[in-house]
């Protein structure tokens, strides 16, 4: 027989609630409006569980967490929580699983897992209910949450959804780990598709390297992931996916920050055209001239968005080449900035008052090409002074082609050695090529 | 009037000076009779008050009716009776509007309060009324106790918690009972919304 709680007198209700610990009375709360009300009225102050999660992490599993969570959020006005920010990290390792942050605090993390292994998880059986819709879940020994779903992709989806309809502010992070399974791909580009609607807004996507995944899933992810927030926040694009030679794309990633790693892909057209603010880009192919082309079309004002970008080239980087020509400037005192690096920097001016910080390190020479927007409308343009320039140049160019040679040399055992990678890397991307040629489902042993 | 016979504490008569100890009576709301001792007594606050107030004498207590305690029956006030008997004489905590947070329920108290929670309820109720601190304490602590590793849909059952549409419902059930007149306009504003008018007037 129940014990009708809000029945009982206020002063007794007041000792019943002085007995209980928060998370208690914040369960009881969330049953329903007049429950708050009542421990309100008998002088109980109402808390959420968004002030105390962090207190009960252990004491809770998972998936009370989950439910005190939606449950809060849903007794917010209009049943959508506009105080909270919540981060989704959707991860593809050996299986997929969604960790949940709150105000970038950890809530808990649930792993979205096909049906028909549910009698492979020891643990307690629990169940979810969420939209009429029971889901079971087992809480396995490790503490670890599993739900289980007929079809994974829909049941990824399904919780993302009802996650993101309780809170205004969700940012959603996507990883995808080198052990992921080939059977999770399909769930990996429905979670891509997802992020092209309009409610969704991916901020990060990682991509490890080794993945085991075919190339055609990562121009998949590439084509169609979207970043909606782009313009207004940070949006990270990472890559370390291996791709072969062969590998071409002709789009453009739609993120703010773009890292990618042996992106060989990525052509001069491409660097032209996109929007990205910041780019960081190992192994690529980029030559001198093409960095040159690169500088030109930025001092002509048709790369406005760009502040920050390191390139590592196939060459070594020439300054006297890439930048001849262009204006140098000395920036104002007055302007806030690390100043650490400008000895080993030019200021070239930009169009209206953009400056780029380009370093150009005499003492020794990289194959990197790294510039630095500033704005800076104060910014003092430098006469050329063409004599000692010229004077100058040649003393520095006989010092450069002293360390060139002296780099050189160094190098040639590097490039042996270099040579002897990208020999084994062919074959890597032969086997590569062959898998990607007859489109083989990743062997998952 | 059916007087219960054995008072609800076993009293070792020839132990207590009879000029000293005295007895009074009760009666529940289902007319059932109580003698509890008057150190017991001052346990309940509220019982105190009133039988210092009636200045009663030894003669007083045996030729005058018991006193009436008209929101209470007799299967709870037993159990009240029985408690204050065996705390009696024990410091009553002052009720300064702070709750002690640890309470431990002794093994007497934990016997008595075996009981349904129906039951529980009405003892909670009659602490509450009677003012006995201590026995709310204890009592509370036991409700309190019910919530430990609950899920929310586990409380709503457990307390009895209606969800807000039940609530919803049963607010519009008790106004459309308390006043039919209400209903029966509401009834003719739909009708004539039916009907195709504007204005209810």
């Amino acid at each position: 027989m129940p014990l009708p709680l809000l029945r009982i007198p206020y002063v007794a209700l007041r000792y019943v609630a002085n007995h209980m610990s928060e998370v208690e009375l914040v369960k009881i709360s969330l049953c329903s409006r007049k429950a708050d009300r009542t421990l309100k009225r008998c002088g109980i102050k109402r808390q959420s569980y968004f002030d105390i999660f962090c207190i009960y992490k252990s004491s809770l599993d998972d998936l009370e967490h989950l439910k005190l969570m939606l449950l809060e959020a849903g007794r917010a006005e209009g049943g959508v929580c506009t105080f909270h920010r919540l981060e989704l990290c959707v991860k593809f390792v050996k299986s997929v699983s969604i960790d949940v942050f709150c105000d970038d605090r950890f809530v808990c993390s649930f792993h979205v897992s096909c049906f028909n292994k549910l009698n492979q998880f020891a643990g307690t059986q629990k169940s979810l209910m969420l939209k009429d819709t029971y889901i079971p879940a087992v809480l396995a020994r490790d503490r670890c949450m599993y739900t289980f779903w007929n079809n994974r992709a829909d049941g990824l989806m399904f919780l993302l959804k009802c996650l993101i309809e309780r809170f205004r502010y969700v940012t959603h992070t996507l990883y995808v780990r080198r052990e992921v399974m080939s059977d999770a791909l399909g769930s990996l580009r429905k979670f891509v598709d997802y992020s092209s609607l309009p409610e969704v807004s991916l901020t990060s996507v990682y991509i490890e390297s080794s993945v085991q995944m075919p190339t055609k899933d990562f121009r998949y992810i590439l084509e169609n992931v979207k970043f909606r927030d782009q313009l207004v926040s940070r949006c990270e694009f990472y890559s370390f996916f291996k791709t072969k030679k062969k590998f071409n794309f002709h789009s453009l990633i739609s993120c703010s920050k773009l890292s990618i790693h042996l992106c060989h892909w990525i052509t001069l057209r491409y660097l032209l055209e996109c929007k990205h603010k910041e780019i960081k880009l190992t192994g690529s192919k980029f030559t001198n001239e093409e960095i040159r082309t690169y500088i030109n079309e930025w001092v002509a004002g048709k790369i406005p968005d760009v502040q920050q970008v390191h390139v590592e080239m196939a060459d070594f980087f020439e300054s006297k080449f890439v930048l001849s020509g262009l204006q140098r400037c000395r920036m104002s005192e007055c302007l806030q900035r690390d100043k650490s690096s400008d000895l080993f920097s030019v200021f070239i001016k930009g169009a209206g008052d953009k400056v780029a910080m380009i370093e150009n390190c005499r003492t020794y020479i990289r194959k990197v090409f790294s510039i630095k927007v500033y704005s800076d409308p104060n910014a003092v343009i430098e006469e050329e002074d063409e004599e000692s320039d010229v004077s100058e140049d040649t003393d520095e160019e006989e010092d450069e082609d002293e360390d060139m040679e002296e780099v050189e040399e160094e190098d040639a055992g590097d490039h042996e050695n270099e040579e002897e990678e990208e020999s084994d890397w062919d074959e890597n991307m032969e086997e590569d090529g062959e898998e990607d040629d007859n489109d083989q489902e990743i062997d998952e042993a | 009037m059916s007087v219960e016979n054995a008072p609800v504490v076993d009293v070792d008569e020839a132990a207590i000076p009879v000029e000293k100890k005295m007895y009074y009576r009760f009666e529940s709301n289902d007319k059932k009779e109580f003698r509890v001792s008057e150190l017991a007594i001052q346990q309940s606050e509220t019982l105190n008050r009133l039988v210092e107030a009636m200045g009663y004498t030894s003669e007083d207590v045996e030729n005058k009716p018991a006193i009436a305690i008209e929101n209470i029956d007799g299967k709870t006030l037993k159990l009240v009776f029985q408690w204050c008997e065996h705390h009696k004489g024990e410091a009553i905590p002052v009720d300064d509007g702070s709750v002690p947070k640890i309470v431990e329920i002794p093994e007497f108290d934990a016997k008595l309060m075996d009981i349904d929670n129906g039951l529980l309820f009405k003892l909670i109720w009659a602490a509450d009324y009677l003012n006995i601190v201590q026995l709310l304490n204890v009592s509370c602590k036991k409700v309190a106790n019910m919530a430990q590793g609950k899920t929310p849909a586990q409380l709503r059952r457990v307390y009895l918690l209606p969800s807000d549409e039940e609530d919803e419902a049963a607010k519009r059930a008790a106004q459309e009972a308390q006043d039919p007149r209400a209903r029966e306009v509401e009834e003719e504003f739909e009708e004539r919304k039916r009907q195709g008018g504007n204005s209810f007037f």
